[in-house]
């Protein structure tokens, strides 16, 4: 029984502590409420890419691509759909409604584009996967780009800000309890068998496009429900913030956590939304970092690959560390 | 009916022909080998039954019906299991998880109930690990449980592909080359698994092995190819007589 409720009472402290956050946060000067904001939607697309790079070992680039449609969605729902269907919202307690049905709209039209991508394209392996990847988050961008009822490259400005604190990381809590019971479960080992080994996942019956489509296709939700709470913070979205290079922000988090370890991922995402607007105002023996913070950024970044090339978090047995550990306390028996 | 038929399988890799008009049955309970020299079309053979290709022409039919339109994981699911000739563990995964892949096909718990895991996921769950200690315990490798497949000793390895295969439920277990790589105790040792499998599991086993010893020692019949061809079959003592096997295994006229 404690199997089961465990996973059900780390949900819990997530939320708690969303709580926590949002009331602590709230307080805080606006600039490092950003920090904070930004933290939180970096760990929600690291930890969904997760799911598609590190647990199922499906190299994609296209990520800030679903964050993208997630945005415009989210956003054409909250002002366009959304009054119709439940009045003026904004500033009353259904902005929060709002604000979730359009989440739930820009992460579901996600999702279906994502069907749409993954079932030709996930046929590739590896570096493949990964150009068709990236040019499809190329493309997307250059669509967006030219539809002038989304603003084109100006984008869409005034949107609510219904983004809190508390949904941000109630759903960095979400996504966090969603793949460990996931990739805990029975059901979930096929993602990791097909990460390892293809052929010997097929060989015991494991339908490998079908795990790689669902892997694609979550990982594209919560892409799309991240894109939704940006835009909704924001408050402007434009095409060019969700170019190739958020792509790679996100994947570079997701090797430095340790792919297919959760809270690895969980912590990159804050250490490396942190560390360059640390750098911006970090001051050594009179010399201002703010200049040259990008490439100390890069430096970290390859001293840490080259200790650690597995990621921080990766490789690491817990099981087996918690049971020595567990051993050691008990003693020898 | 017999368990599994090949029936004239062919298949070509641009101008090389691996398997050439192969017509062969095997039975159920049946422990069967394929010999012959290296490249002659063995592994080819099992990867045709298995579904990584497709035969250039003829059929392949398991239980009467004809599986050559199936993905290798439908075929896995009709019934056929197999380990490979370099192994082929999930590495990154436990011992105890390496076997449980298994089971997802036949997890009535889909995904979201995966992700809920309440109701009747737990005790599905249980039965699961069961059955995983018990095939683990079977096979000496209980205490290896939480052990990441890819540190495990290259016996233990090859064992753990066995017992993979076998939490798949298999009507017919195909052995690559089992034994590559044992010294002659853990072939000793292997060869007792063996048989103890088919007596236990009462499943057909085909297997694929250099060492003659072995396939001599366990096999009931055996399958003779050379250059994609069946050049003889029977029981160990006709095939090791036969101066058409003793020629290819040779290079050289016996007449
Ligand atoms: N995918 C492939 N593409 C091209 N040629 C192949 C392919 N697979 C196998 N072959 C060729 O088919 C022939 C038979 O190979 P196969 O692996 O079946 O031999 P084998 O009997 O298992 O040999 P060994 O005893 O060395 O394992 C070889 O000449 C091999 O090079
Ligand atoms: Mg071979």
């Amino acid at each position: 029984m404690n199997k089961v409720a465990r996973p059900y009472l780390f949900l819990l402290l997530g939320i708690i502590i969303a709580f926590g956050l949002s009331a602590w946060a709230d307080g805080i000067n606006p600039y490092d409420q950003r920090i904070v904001m930004s933290i939180g939607i970096n760990m929600i697309l690291a930890a969904s890419l997760n799911l598609i790079n590190g647990f199922t070992g499906q190299f994609s680039l296209g990520h800030a691509g679903f964050m993208s449609i997630g945005a415009y969605g989210a956003a054409i729902f909250t002002t366009m759909i959304a009054p119709g269907m439940l009045g003026e919202v904004a500033g009353t307690g259904m902005q929060d409604v709002a604000l979730f049905m359009g989440l739930l709209f820009g992460g579901i039209i996600s999702a279906l584009i994502g069907v749409l991508v993954g079932i030709p394209s996930l046929r590739l392996k590896g570096d493949y996967l990964a150009i068709v990847t990236l040019g499809f988050g190329e493309i997307i961008r250059v669509i967006i780009q030219n539809i002038p009822s989304l603003g084109g490259s100006l984008g869409i400005a005034n949107i609510p800000r219904y983004t809190t604190f508390f949904w941000v990381f109630f759903i960095v809590a979400i996504v966090v309890f969603f793949i460990q019971q996931l990739t805990k479960s029975t059901y979930g080992q096929g993602f990791l068998a097909v990460r390892d080994d293809e052929i010997a996942a097929e060989a015991m019956g494991v339908n490998t496009t079908r795990y790689k489509v669902e892997a694609f296709v979550i990982g594209a939700f919560f892409a799309g429900v991240a894109g939704g709470l940006y835009g909704h913070y924001n408050e402007l979205i434009r095409p060019a913030d969700f170019d190739f290079l958020k792509s790679v922000e996100i994947i570079v988090m997701v090797i430095l956590g340790g792919m297919g370890s959760t809270y690895g991922v969980l912590f990159a995402a804050a250490l490396l939304t942190y560390v360059p607007e640390f750098l911006r105002g970090f001051e050594l023996f009179g010399v201002k970092f703010d200049s040259f913070r990008m490439s100390i950024y890069s430096l970290i970044l390859i001293i840490l690959m080259l200790t650690r090339p597995q990621g921080l978090f990766g490789g690491i047995n817990f099981k087996k560390l918690m049971k020595v550990g567990r051993k050691s306390v008990v003693g020898n028996q | 009916m017999s368990l599994l038929s090949l029936n004239n399988v062919t298949i070509r890799f641009g101008g090389l022909t691996a398997v050439g008009n192969l017509t062969e049955t095997f039975e159920q309970g049946s422990l069967s080998g394929i010999i012959g020299p290296n490249g002659a079309g063995k592994t080819t053979v099992f990867n045709v039954i298995t579904g990584v290709y497709d035969p250039t022409e003829g059929g392949i039919t398991f239980g009467g019906r004809d599986i050559v339109p199936l993905k290798p994981y439908q075929i896995a699911n009709v019934g056929i299991a197999r380990t490979f000739q370099n192994i082929r563990l999930f590495g990154g995964m436990t011992v105890s998880d390496n076997i449980r892949v298994a089971f997802n096909n036949n997890a009535k718990s889909g995904l979201f109930a995966s992700v809920v895991q309440l109701f009747n996921y737990q005790r599905e769950e249980e039965n699961y690990h069961k059955q995983i200690d018990h095939l683990l315990d079977m096979f000496g490798m209980l205490d290896k449980r939480n052990e990441m497949a890819k540190n495990l000793n290259y016996g233990d390895q090859r064992r753990l592909e066995i017992v993979r295969a076998l939490a798949c439920k298999p009507k017919l277990l195909l052995l690559d080359e089992p034994a590559a790589g044992m010294n002659p105790t853990e072939k000793q040792e292997l060869m007792k698994l063996i048989r103890y499998i088919r007596d236990t599991f009462n499943i057909a086993i085909i297997l694929i092995e250099h060492d003659m010893k072995v396939v001599m020692g366990i096999c009931e019949r055996i399958t003779v190819l050379d250059y994609g061809h069946k050049i003889a079959v029977g029981t160990p003592d006709e095939v090791k007589a036969n101066p058409k096997v003793i020629e290819a295994y040779l290079g050289e006229p016996t007449h």
